[in-house]
């Protein structure tokens, strides 16, 4: 699968949150693609799910990805959650 | 390890502003005399506030404030400024915050460790509990020392 996370400048929030969907993801044994993005240049719809904040969440363009909106980047456990329940949707 | 992308120079404890401006103005000036990025960075940071919001409020309490590389990054690193009271930075979700991690990132290998440093580094939530009670910078710098446990 393949999964965007997306941020302002694409720099600081987005790759950290890349960062722990790669782990989180990793762990479930899930082979799947990360990629980060400013909010101007994402393409969510390459992506089978969409990681952002919710005020991007509201910028991101039109898309059939699933969208996860993760407001506190360091909480890796909500991360977990919302991210495996985004995988049982794809399934 | 965290200490290694920042010095003493880009490091202060319990400043007394009073508004989000002030505070993206001290952590940029930090970042400056710590040799990480030009006085220009600064600016680009508060555009990017104006422009952005808060998003850069990447957890309750802490706030990371950033703008592109080519803004006038030096070199990858970070400054970090503890308030004496948390300021509200207008994002709903996390709340106002009193940690503030000025972030300069080059978009190079090295970025990379330096995200994962800082990612490490604050993974646990009592890291930064511990961090907001440091009344030296010299406390903070050995504080950062050491990585986190993974809380994942």
């Amino acid at each position: 699968m393949r999964v965007l996370t997306v941020c302002g400048a694409g720099v600081g929030t987005s790759l950290m949150e890349k960062m722990f969907a790669e782990a989180i993801l990793n762990d479930a044994g899930v082979d799947a693609q990360v990629d980060n993005a400013d909010i101007s240049s994402a393409t969510p719809n390459d992506y089978d799910v969409v990681i952002t904040t919710s005020m991007f969440a509201e910028m991101l363009p039109a898309t059939n990805a699933q969208v996860i909106i993760h407001d506190n980047i360091m909480d890796q456990t909500g991360l977990k959650q919302k991210l495996l329940a985004a995988l049982a949707q794809e399934d | 390890m965290l200490s290694q992308f920042t010095n003493l120079k880009a490091i202060k404890v319990l400043a007394p502003l009073t508004t989000p401006e002030q505070a993206i103005r001290q952590a940029g000036a930090l970042l400056v005399s710590g040799g990480f990025a030009t006085p220009f960075y600064t600016q680009a940071m508060l555009t990017s506030f104006k422009a952005n919001g808060a998003y850069f409020v990447i957890a309750p309490g802490i706030a990371m404030p950033h703008a592109r590389p080519e803004n006038g990054v030096l070199v990858d690193g970070i400054s970090l400024l503890t308030l004496q009271t948390p300021l509200d930075f207008g994002n709903a979700a996390n709340g106002p915050a009193d940690l503030i991690i000025g972030l300069a990132a080059t978009g190079a290998d090295r970025h990379i460790q330096l995200i994962q440093a800082i990612a490490k580094a604050f993974s646990a939530r009592w890291r930064y509990r511990q961090l907001m009670s440091c009344t030296t910078s010299k406390q903070v710098l050995s504080l950062l020392e050491t990585d986190a446990p993974n809380e994942r």
